[in-house]
Parts: C-alpha cells; sequence; structure tokens
C-alpha cells in the first residue's frame, strides 16, 4: 500500500472516533510504515504536551453561592413553562388572538372532516386512489395549502426583518416578540393538520420555523444581542427564508387557478 | 432518592423553583470547569456559569426531553463562554475587533497555570503553548478542548456548538495542525 495515513485519520485514532474498519486499517498501515510511525508519534506527543493544567476546583460552596447569584434574577422574572403559556394563551376568552383561534378552528375542521368522514360514510368513503377518494383529499389538503401559505408569508416577514434590521438587538427583538409567539402558536396547530394529512414536508418546515420563532418569542431584553446573533445564526444555518421562499410558491402553485410562474 | 435528570427538567419547566435548584447544584462544577477551559480564569468563568443558568432557564421550554441534559447545558455554557470572549475582545481592544474568531485564552492560561507545570514545561514551552492556544479561533479552542479535556465525543461536541460532524472534525484539525507547528521543537525531545 502506497498511500500513507493522513494527519486527520491519525488525530482521530488518537481520540478513538475512528470506526472499527477504519481503525484496523490505520493500524495496519502503522505496522509496517516507518514514515507514518514517526507522523503518529508525534501527533500523540503533541496532543500529551497540550494537555493543561486542570482547571482550578471552586470552593465546596460554590453551587450555593452560584444559587444565590441566579436566583434574584428567577424572582424578579418569573417564567413560567412555555406549556403553561400555551395553555393560557389559547384559553378562550381574554386576550386569545384571532389569528390562533383562526387557525384552531381551520385545523380542527380539517381534521374532523378527514376523520369523520372515514367513521361516518365507510360505504361512500371512496378507497385511496380513487377519484372520490382524491377529490375529498385535495380538497382538504387545498384549504391547508392556502392557511400555510398565509402564515409562511407572515413568518418570512418576521424572519427578513430579524435578519435585515439595523436596529439594537433589543429593539429588534422586542418589536417581533408578540408576531413571533402568534406564530409559534399558530404555527403548531397547522403542523399538527398537517400531521393528519401526511403533509411530512410542511411539517417538517413548520417545525423548523417554530424552533426559530421560539427563540424570539421567549428572548429577553438582558441578552438580546447574543439571542439576536443566535437567532441570525439558525436562520441563515436551516436557509430559512429561502426554504419558505420555495415552499410558498410551490403552494401556491397548487392553489386552484394558479398562474405559471413562467 | 435520586431523581433523573429528565424528570428534574420537566418539574422546572412546569415552574417548580427547586426543581431547578437541583439540576444547578448536580451540574454547576461541571459547566465551571467547561467555562474555565474557555474562558481562561476563574472570575470570568463564573459569569458564564451564571449567564448559562439564566440563559438555561430561559429555554427549558425548548429542552427537548429525548435529549441528554448535561449535552443541553454544556452547549449553552460554551455559547456564553464564545459570547463572553466576544465581549471581552471587544471591551479590551487588544485586537482587531473585526475578528471575532481569537480570544486571549492563552495569555490567560499561561498567567493561570501553576507553578508545578512552568516547572515541568519550561517557560519556553509554557510560552509556545499560550501562543499556540492564541492563535486558535474561538470555535477551534471550543472543540478542542471539548474533546481533549472534556472528553467529548466529536457527535456530542457537535451538538454542543450546533456544529456538523464534518465541520466539528476540522475545527479539531485545525486545532491540532496548529499545535503541531507551535510545539513541533518540543514534541520530539
Amino acid at each position: 500500500m502506497l498511500d500513507h495515513i493522513v494527519e486527520e485519520d491519525l488525530i482521530l485514532d488518537y481520540y478513538g472516533e475512528l470506526d472499527a474498519a477504519e481503525r484496523e486499517r490505520v493500524r495496519g498501515h502503522l505496522a509496517w510504515c516507518g514514515t507514518c510511525q514517526i507522523a503518529d508519534k508525534d501527533v500523540r506527543a503533541t496532543l500529551r504536551l497540550v494537555d493543561v493544567a486542570p482547571p482550578p476546583e471552586p470552593p465546596p460552596s460554590f453551587e450555593r453561592e452560584m444559587w444565590a447569584r441566579i436566583e434574584p434574577y428567577l424572582a424578579a422574572e418569573p417564567r413560567p413553562s412555555w406549556t403553561a403559556r400555551l395553555n393560557r394563551f389559547l384559553r378562550f376568552g381574554t386576550g386569545y388572538p384571532l389569528r390562533v383561534a383562526w387557525a384552531a378552528g381551520v385545523a380542527a375542521a380539517l381534521v374532523a372532516a378527514f376523520f369523520i368522514g372515514r367513521a361516518g360514510r365507510p360505504d361512500v368513503l371512496a378507497p385511496a386512489g380513487t377519484r372520490a377518494g382524491a377529490v375529498e383529499t385535495a380538497g382538504r389538503e387545498r384549504v391547508l395549502d392556502a392557511e400555510v401559505e398565509d402564515h409562511f408569508e407572515r413568518s418570512q416577514r418576521v424572519l427578513s426583518d430579524l435578519v435585515n434590521a439595523e436596529s439594537p438587538g433589543s429593539v429588534v427583538l422586542a418589536s417581533e416578540r408578540a408576531r413571533a409567539a402568534d406564530l409559534v402558536a399558530a404555527g403548531r396547530v397547522y403542523r399538527r393538520s398537517a400531521d393528519a394529512l401526511g403533509e411530512a414536508a410542511t411539517s417538517e418546515l413548520l417545525e423548523d420555523l417554530e424552533r426559530v420563532l421560539l427563540d424570539v418569542a421567549n428572548s429577553s431584553p438582558e441578552s438580546a444581542p447574543a439571542e439576536l446573533r443566535d437567532v441570525r445564526a439558525l436562520i441563515d444555518q436551516q436557509d430559512l427564508v429561502f426554504r419558505l421562499r420555495v415552499v410558498s410558491a410551490e403552494l401556491r402553485r397548487r392553489q386552484p387557478g394558479a398562474t405559471p410562474a413562467f | 432518592m435520586h431523581e433523573s435528570d429528565p424528570l428534574v427538567v420537566a418539574r422546572a419547566r412546569g415552574g417548580d423553583t427547586e426543581a431547578f435548584r437541583v439540576l444547578v447544584e448536580r451540574h454547576s462544577r461541571y459547566l465551571f470547569a467547561v467555562a474555565h477551559r474557555l474562558v481562561g480564569n476563574v472570575e470570568d468563568a463564573q459569569d458564564v456559569v451564571q449567564e448559562a443558568w439564566l440563559k438555561a432557564h430561559r429555554q427549558l421550554a425548548g429542552f427537548e426531553s429525548r435529549a441528554d441534559v448535561r449535552t443541553w447545558l454544556t452547549r449553552i455554557a460554551v455559547n456564553c463562554a464564545i459570547d463572553h470572549i466576544r465581549g471581552r475582545r471587544y471591551r479590551e481592544l487588544a485586537h482587531d475587533p473585526a475578528d471575532l474568531q481569537q480570544g486571549p485564552l492563552g495569555e490567560r492560561a499561561a498567567a493561570d497555570a501553576p507553578a508545578a507545570d512552568r516547572l515541568l514545561f519550561g517557560v519556553e514551552m509554557q510560552q509556545r503553548l499560550a501562543s499556540a492556544l492564541t492563535s486558535l479561533t474561538t470555535l477551534e479552542r471550543a472543540a478542542f478542548m471539548l474533546r481533549h479535556v472534556e472528553g467529548l465525543s466529536i457527535d456530542e461536541i457537535g451538538t454542543a456548538l450546533d456544529l456538523r460532524t464534518s465541520a466539528t472534525k476540522h475545527c479539531i484539525f485545525r486545532a491540532v495542525r496548529k499545535m503541531r507547528m507551535a510545539l513541533a521543537s518540543f514534541a520530539g525531545a
């Protein structure tokens, strides 16, 4: 074998990160190749030299002191769990956002139609793949498509504002927090509907979107610059704005009467 | 009875402050060690741990019950440490602010290193090590320290730093390459 072992594999071998086959290949080569033996010895010697001193041990009271440092902040800013807030948020009556109510209504109707249709009319409901079955499913999907497309459009505007705003992080997040919370709640309802209708791709995008919106909704003024940076990084890593554009365009295309884009 | 981390987190998510205190008591020491590796001194490490707990408290709702609590906390602490290093760089204006990647860990590490180590490695070796550490970017240093010192797997580090596996590996490879170059004359001794 003429090829020598690359440095990367020597490092992975040192840290035990090679799988069995790779480890066998590397070790087998090292058994006879003097050049690679020297390189391997050098990598190992360097990494042993790098072993830095252990960090200083904090005092025995460290945990108590840490709690004393953080407790006032927790007490000053009580934050119920998201579930509790969502439950309160979704409770009918005071301050119930119309958008979520609408989303929930649409979703409930879709899911109910799906299951009632199946349970109530077993003899009428056409088997999957027949024309009648396809028409029913297509109808439900069209309603969901229209709703989700609108949801994506609004989400896209929020994300674009977050990415492009030049104001300080605290100002940007403060202005988007409420919109993000509304979108999270509505998005969850749509995601359940998408799951029920087997729209895996839509559901996945809604889930990715929810993570970002949740960070915005839960952001705090104290650490706004860092949180805005995290949010922007997440949007960028997941290519969310672009994905929203693509999926929105696809949903528009599926609407009845849509004109081709070209 | 020892309650598992996921159960404690579940209680904390429901607003149980005492449950959150259990997490603080259970993991603060570990987080301090992680933070110290990255920021290089006790005071900053304590600040990072404090910030990490406050952030964890705010993000309890986002914790996925299938995830490992310590890995989740490590990710938060590492991110806080990275923010801290970046902020410190801006405050100190000791380096080019446009370069967000480097931090003064090397200088701090040399200053904090115990006398026994200095004797063992020698002043020149320490200086070279400090210089090598300084040459690492924040992500390289974080990935390398988490692998080399904390013993996290590459997958765990990727989760902690929100990097893909290949990116995590490259951070470690670059860190080791820089170390090899800086310590070449010592490694063979």
